[in-house]
């Protein structure tokens, strides 16, 4: 499969083994070596972290040049950050939609309306739950937020789901040499454009049900 | 980051939180969400006779300067004709707020609601909606 990448890896060293300051336009795929895929094999990628953490630590600079230790430290925080996103499979998916489609607050502002009707609900549930004095009622509105809970869940397994699924097929694309395909990367972004309004009513819930306990 | 002592204000002492019955042949809502951070809110205007904005309520699940912004949103709207109310950009919304740049999205996104709530009651009332532009 590494008949795609015929060009010379990216190498954060030049040929005399000195840190270069590495390009803005390096993405984390090039940046840590790994494809540029949804699905990667994380103990690969752990093991390149650490082999570039190794070499790149500014401990190792200490006694170097101001010019080569402030290019340590950027090697270090740019190796981190892209071993972070890409570790996380949710992460590593937006960030490489975002790389192949732009930001996604790009996105439609206007989600569809029956999820924010049931958004809205959910969340003026929650909060009457938290301000609920009358015992008979707050057991009500408890049944109600436990409902909610499971609806929401419910909703962020499809997601993760359908993500995987997208992800395969983004995957098998690529690996014919072609581009990522736009109907694919259209549905995983209208996915991703929903997936924070799903995260935060779940976190409301769990907020109220857990606060009266 | 600190928020300003009018976010600050207006999240403690939110005005106009509520709802208004969305069946209302005189009630126009707008409801609309920031998919980058998952905020969602709710904005309601109330029109009289004589065209003029009575009443404007709203609903946002969100952080502060969301909540701060739709308020301030519902305090200008009450007196408003639905053209001067047209007018509101989120920009004034900013200046009134002192929101840094990283919260500016929370003002576009209460311009936005003012703006669908606008053209829901024009639609209901057989006006002509006014399309919206592309925004900052």
């Amino acid at each position: 499969m590494s008949e795609a990448t015929k060009e010379k890896p990216f190498s954060v060293f030049n040929e005399d083994g000195e840190i270069e300051a590495i390009p803005a336009e390096v993405d984390h795929f090039v940046l840590l070596g790994v494809g540029r895929k949804c699905d990667l094999d994380t103990e690969a990628l752990e093991t390149k972290f650490y082999e570039l953490n190794r070499k790149l630590h500014p401990d190792f600079f200490m006694d170097a040049p101001v010019a080569v230790r402030i290019r340590s430290l950027d090697a270090t925080a740019r190796i981190n950050e892209a071993y972070q996103t890409l570790k996380d499979p949710i992460a590593r998916v937006i960030y490489l939609v975002q790389l192949e489609s732009g930001k996604l607050e790009e996105n439609e502002r206007t989600p569809p309306p029956e999820l924010f009707e049931e958004i809205f609900e959910a969340q003026e549930a929650a909060e009457e739950f938290q301000c609920c004095v009358d015992e008979e009622e707050a057991e009500n509105l408890r049944e109600r937020l436990n409902a909610a809970m499971g609806c929401f869940s419910a909703l962020r397994d499809g997601q993760h789901t359908a993500l995987d699924k997208l992800g395969a097929a983004w995957d098998e694309a690529m690996e014919k040499n072609e581009s990522a395909p736009p109907e694919v990367v259209r549905k995983m972004r209208s996915i991703l454009g929903q997936r924070n309004y799903i995260e935060n009513t779940l976190t409301s819930l769990k907020r109220a049900l857990e606060e009266s306990e | 980051m600190a928020y300003s002592d009018k976010v600050v204000d207006h999240y403690n002492n939110p005005r106009n939180v509520g709802s208004l019955d969305k069946a209302d042949q005189t009630v126009g809502t707008g409801i609309v969400g920031a998919p980058e951070c998952g905020d969602v809110m709710k904005l309601q205007i109330k029109v009289d006779d004589g065209g003029l904005i009575e009443d404007a309520k709203f609903k946002t699940f969100g952080c502060g300067s969301a909540i701060a912004s739709s308020s301030l949103a519902t305090e200008w709207l009450k007196g408003k004709t639905v053209d001067e109310a047209e007018e509101i950009k989120n920009t004034q919304i900013v200046e009134e707020l002192n929101l840094p740049p990283v919260k500016i999205h929370c003002s576009v996104l209460a311009e936005d609601a003012i703006k669908t709530a606008l053209n829901d009651f024009r639609e209901k009332n057989g006006m002509p909606v006014v399309e919206r532009k592309g925004h900052h």
